[in-house]
């Protein structure tokens, strides 16, 4: 039967041998491979990682249909926000700019003076994006880490910061993949391939990829990062807050 | 398509499942139960959210629906009603629920490889009305400009939108002004 969950018995190597996108989540947590028969919970242990948390991200990213359950495991936030920045300076500094290069080749091998609105949007898309994490990196993860420390210094620590809510970030965190699969089928239907070579199989394969990690990356932070922010932000509050 | 009579559920909810980047997602409301029927045979729409009481008294017509259209019914909670009353529906949205737990349970049906098997028949070129709607769309018009410069209604606007975004499968406004340009819809110079 196929697999729909992975479990802190399984076996790391196994794990990766059954989807090899995973490598990505070892390399954004800093587990060395050599991993010999070691299982998930091991391998976290071993790196002072939160099992937990560590599969909460191995489940979003291996199955769509996994639904995550945070609880009140406010011990996995560090492990969490590693996660997430580490992605974000993956997406800025390598995946991205990436496919930027791919596709300004691409553009100039068509010879097509209206192939250059793919290359002008996909930049435009950059602009959005790093607008998008920055305000994350700056705004939002300070925020969280501030609300933690002060969870795990409670006994000397006062209420939640007041300048800021998880709430105000859950309104307005938007998708930003929507371009990514809209690209795809612009180079898979509507764009004639009239290039030679194989840049236009590099940049639909790097679309597909930056998609889909983009795509667990923003359901950790709507299904796991943001519920268990506002579950610690009503621990360390107990006054209702109506904002 | 939203059957809900109360404007503060129905446009809040709107407002909700709208995502200012992703068009892909058109909701078309409707606040009178007793035009459901005709509104969804207008519409076509892929999900029906309505309250299981609208479900119930609408039962005779929802039944005929499904036999004619394949789409998710999500129940929209905001009173107490019968476990068993709530077991027939796809999803539920409850009154207290959050915006991305909302986003999510929407986003999770429309992801249903299932559902998107007739996403893509009826071929892929656009009707001459469905290219002007196009070229107005991505110069930026809204839904009422639109409406008015091509003296339609906003619900053949919608639906223009949306055979357009199941043709052609873009969903941002930067992918249909890419299609655009690719096919001399609008000039490069004029994004
Ligand atoms: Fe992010
Ligand atoms: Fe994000």
């Amino acid at each position: 039967m196929q697999k729909t969950v992975f479990t802190g018995e399984d076996s790391m190597a196994g794990i990766i041998h059954s989807n090899y996108r995973i490598l990505v989540i070892l390399e954004r947590m800093g587990i060395k491979l050599g991993l010999g028969n070691q299982t998930v919970e091991e391998v976290a242990t071993q790196h002072q990682l939160q099992t937990g948390a560590l599969l909460l991200i191995l489940n979003l990213f291996g199955f769509k249909q996994y639904n995550p359950e945070v609880g009140k495991h406010y011990a996995f936030i560090p492990d969490i926000l590693r996660y997430l920045k580490n992605s974000h300076s993956y997406f800025l500094e390598q995946k991205i700019p990436s496919i930027q290069q791919h596709i300004h080749q691409l553009v100039f091998q068509l010879h097509d003076s209206n192939a250059a609105m793919v290359e002008l949007c996909y930049n435009k898309y950059i602009e959005e994006v790093t607008e998008h994490i920055g305000y994350e990196n700056e705004i939002v993860f300070p925020y969280i880490e501030q609300l933690f420390r002060m969870y795990q210094n409670r006994a000397n620590g006062g209420p939640a910061p007041e300048s800021y809510t998880i709430g105000i970030y859950g309104e307005h965190h938007e998708d930003i993949e929507g371009l990514l699969n809209d690209l795809k089928n612009i180079l898979i239907r509507h764009l004639p391939q009239k290039e030679t070579g194989n840049l236009r199989r590099v940049v639909l394969q790097e679309l597909f990829d930056l998609e889909s990690d983009l795509n667990s990356h923003t359901r950790i932070e709507n299904e796991v990062l943001i519920p268990l922010v506002k579950k610690l932000e009503q621990e360390l509050e107990p006054v209702p807050d109506n904002r | 398509m939203i059957v809900e009579p109360s404007d503060t559920l129905r446009e809040g909810l709107e407002c909700i499942l709208t995502d200012r980047n992703n068009i892909g997602i058109v909701v078309e409301h409707c606040w009178e139960p007793a035009e459901l029927y005709s509104a969804f045979v207008n519409t076509q729409p892929r999900i029906l959210i309505a309250s299981p009481a609208v479900f119930e008294s609408r039962d005779k017509q929802i039944k005929s629906l499904r036999e004619k259209y394949a789409f998710h019914s999500v129940g929209l909670v905001y009173s107490y009603f019968h476990p068993d009353r709530l077991e027939e529906f796809d999803a539920l949205i409850h009154l207290n629920d959050n915006r991305e737990k909302i986003k999510a349970t929407v986003n999770k049906l429309l992801a249903d490889p299932a559902d998107q098997s007739g996403a893509n028949t009826g071929g892929d070129t656009l009707s001459a009305r469905e290219t002007e709607v196009l070229r107005l769309l991505v110069r930026g018009n809204s839904t009422k400009k639109i409406a008015e410069a091509l003296f339609i209604s906003t619900h053949t606007v919608n639906a223009h939108r949306k055979n357009i975004i199941r043709k052609l499968d873009i969903q941002t406004v930067s992918g249909l002004t890419i299609y655009a340009v690719l096919n001399n819809i609008i000039s490069l110079e004029e994004v």
